[in-house]
């Protein structure tokens, strides 16, 4: 990661573990927001100072979101490290994740950017909704994938809007046509970078190692296991729901069943991944010759953010 | 398969053709579905796809979710009630063909509406939904609307004719159907008189109405059963309202819920399904003969009540999501209770007026 998101000298001394829980958390991570970010910035000639602002919103907002979400879901692990609640306290790290979302009100209101504040207030407060809706959802295993997507459109995309909306918002563009354009893409990279999560615990595309079938073990659908379940017996699907690995789960659904869904999964979010083409040449219409560098770097995202794999490689 | 996308501004010319879906002969054009409340209304993206590759369900199916005549019942029991008083067969099912034409019409060009509104987009769970699976276009549907409205009127006008003296009250009842359910500038679906508009049009306005068409004559006791219908239909269409509360409340919408927020309008909706679940026999029994059919209707009645009521009562309360699937299931539970209650009365109506 180029852009420096956390300094110890940013937050005060005197708070005991505070800058240890801090260091904790932001030497892990692969820091993707602030690298759209950079992208942004780099083609929209933003100041290092901007960038760096941003960039460190985006991830504060993030990872106090991470430290929330830990401890709600008694999570243990983050990244391959103990999580904050643990190896310190639950009340350290609420108070942790609330005092990233301050310095976040702090910053940018010391920047003086009014819409910039305001849309960002907007989005943390989506994403407490999302977490909030999506908490009332566990051991719901009867949803739907429409039912999914509104709370992932809070919780996941709301941030990838933001990523792609605020450096034009510094920049002090607020066309009303750009940023819709910019939400409804925003919203298709947020669903699709979720769902590719979803299939990481299926061991779908796993490259990085993730824990399976964590989701369903804390009695949560994600997007693909109700992708997968539609359709299916019910006692089937509450045998399914209790299984522990994923060979049983799989032996239980049938394996060929297995392969055709996450076939059919892939397809539909072809089809999300075309609308976002879409919408990047809607913006080709709108943004100056300047800014239209950033349109070949975003066309890139899907193949990045879905399939996990640098635009280059080809499956 | 290549998948092809055209986003165009309100004000474009082609604009109204792609989305009355009469822009090409051999394509269709589908607006797509958004999760975002703030882009509903300026621009459409839509999907183009060829006619051939929709696939088509069975006409019987087709008609059915065109038409939702399930929503029939809404009017036709309170009307039949009325009707069943009336020995004039041919009357009767004249006028009931009238008014369910009507509905169908109000019905469709709600459709209409919501899709012209983008509505639709948003709220993937409103209307038959038909125009977005590409089975049938806005135009089609808007047509249709036309037909049911010409055929309503074909039938209606020599009834108000031969009873001129309620020709205000039944064409002030029709015309507050249509305008208020579906008028395109001011849908009263969502403002906080909608209930009130519901309840009138299905219960008092409609019974007392149609009874002043066929004999002039009023009761008490046939008050009491509109009022009893009307807060029975009213309070379960709430149960559908209920799924879209959060939707209601991202677009900010005056409506009671939205006011009184998810956990109350679990708890007032259960009150008020406790209620009407009393009043609807109530109003029944207030109001007709003591016949051995209507003991037999009664009993059902009780019975589907009986039957159904408590688990409605109990799941609505458990609900603990706006998204829960739980609000599904409790709405499912509350349409085959009104459904079946309404078999239970139309057929009581109907076995009244034959025999």
């Amino acid at each position: 990661m180029d852009i420096k998101i956390y300094d110890s000298k940013d937050f005060p001394s005197y708070l005991p573990k505070l800058n240890s829980l801090y260091d904790d958390l932001f030497s892990g991570g692969k820091g993707f927001r602030a690298k759209l970010i950079k992208m942004f910035a780099e083609n929209l000639e933003l100041s290092a100072k901007v960038e760096l602002l941003l960039a460190q919103t985006i991830e504060f907002i993030h990872n106090a979101s991470l430290l929330h979400d830990d401890l709600i879901d008694r999570s243990h692990l983050r990244r391959g490290k103990t999580t904050a609640w643990v190896k310190y306290t639950p009340e350290y790290a609420v108070l942790a994740g609330d005092y990233l979302l301050a310095r976040v009100m702090v910053n940018l209101s010391s920047h003086g950017n009014i819409k910039l504040v305001s849309y960002t207030a907007e989005v943390i407060s989506d994403l407490l909704e999302g977490e909030w809706i999506q908490d009332s959802l566990v051991r719901d295993f009867d949803i739907n994938l429409n039912q999914l997507d509104r709370v992932h459109n809070l919780k996941t995309a709301s941030l990838f809007k933001w990523c792609i909306r605020a450096p034009f918002i510094a920049k002090e563009n607020y066309s009303e046509e750009l940023h819709k354009i910019l939400e409804e893409a925003g919203t298709l990279l947020g669903m699709l970078f979720q769902r590719s999560d979803d299939l990481l615990d299926f061991d779908i595309r796993n490259d990085e190692g993730k824990a399976l079938l964590g989701d369903l073990k804390s009695g949560y659908l994600n997007s693909f296991a109700v992708f997968l379940f539609e359709g299916i017996d019910a006692k089937l699907k509450a045998e399914a729901i209790l299984s522990q690995s994923l060979g049983e789960l799989k032996s239980k659904v049938g394996e060929a069943h297995f392969e055709l869904r996450a076939k059919q999964f892939d397809e539909i979010n072809a089809h999300l991944i075309a609308r976002y083409h879409h919408h990047l040449e809607s913006l080709k219409m709108i943004l100056s010759e300047k800014e239209k560098g950033i349109l070949k770097r975003m066309s890139q995202l899907p193949e990045i953010l879905y399939f996990r794999r640098k635009p280059s490689e080809k499956a | 398969m290549e998948v092809r996308f055209v986003t165009l501004q309100r004000n474009e010319k082609d604009f109204l053709n792609y989305l009355m879906g009469n822009f090409s002969k051999t394509e269709l054009a589908i607006p797509v579905t958004s999760l975002n409340i703030s882009t509903f209304d300026e621009k459409v993206t839509f999907e183009i796809i060829k006619k051939t590759e929709v696939k088509k369900p069975s006409t019987l199916r087709l008609i059915l979710s065109v038409l939702r005549l399930r929503n029939l019942s809404v009017v036709l029991v309170p009307l039949l009630s009325v009707l069943s008083e009336t020995s004039d067969l041919f009357l009767a099912m004249q006028i009931a063909t009238a008014v369910s034409f009507l509905l169908l019409a109000a019905n469709l060009r709600n459709d209409v509406q919501d899709h012209v509104r983008g509505f639709d987009r948003i709220n993937t769970r409103s209307g038959s939904r038909v125009i977005q699976k590409g089975w049938a276009t806005a135009y089609q549907l808007q047509t249709l609307s036309w037909v049911f409205l010409f055929l309503a009127s074909i039938l209606g006008l020599p009834i108000l004719w031969n009873a001129p003296g309620s020709l205000s009250l039944v064409a002030l009842s029709g015309l507050a159907v249509l305008l208020g359910l579906s008028s395109r500038e001011s849908n009263l679906r969502f403002s906080l008189f909608s209930e009130l508009t519901t309840f009138l049009l299905t219960g008092p306005l409609l019974v007392m109405a149609g009874a002043y068409a066929i004999n002039k004559e009023f009761s008490l006791g046939l008050l009491f059963w509109s009022l009893s219908w009307g807060a029975w239909y009213t309070v379960v269409s709430q149960f559908r309202t209920l799924r879209q509360l959060m939707l209601m409340s991202e677009a900010n919408l005056p409506h009671w819920m939205v006011k009184v927020g998810f956990d109350r309008s679990k708890l007032y909706l259960a009150i008020l399904f406790v209620l009407v679940s009393i009043l609807l026999p109530a109003g029944f029994v207030s109001f007709f003969t003591d016949d051995l059919y209507y003991k037999g209707a009664l009993v059902f009645l009780m019975i589907t009540i009986v039957r159904f009521g408590p688990k409605i009562f109990t799941e609505l309360l458990k609900i603990n999501s706006p998204l829960s699937s739980s609000i599904e299931k409790v709405n499912q539970g509350i349409q085959i209770e009104h459904s079946l209650i309404s078999f239970i009365l139309a057929l009581y109506f109907i076995s009244k007026i034959i025999l």
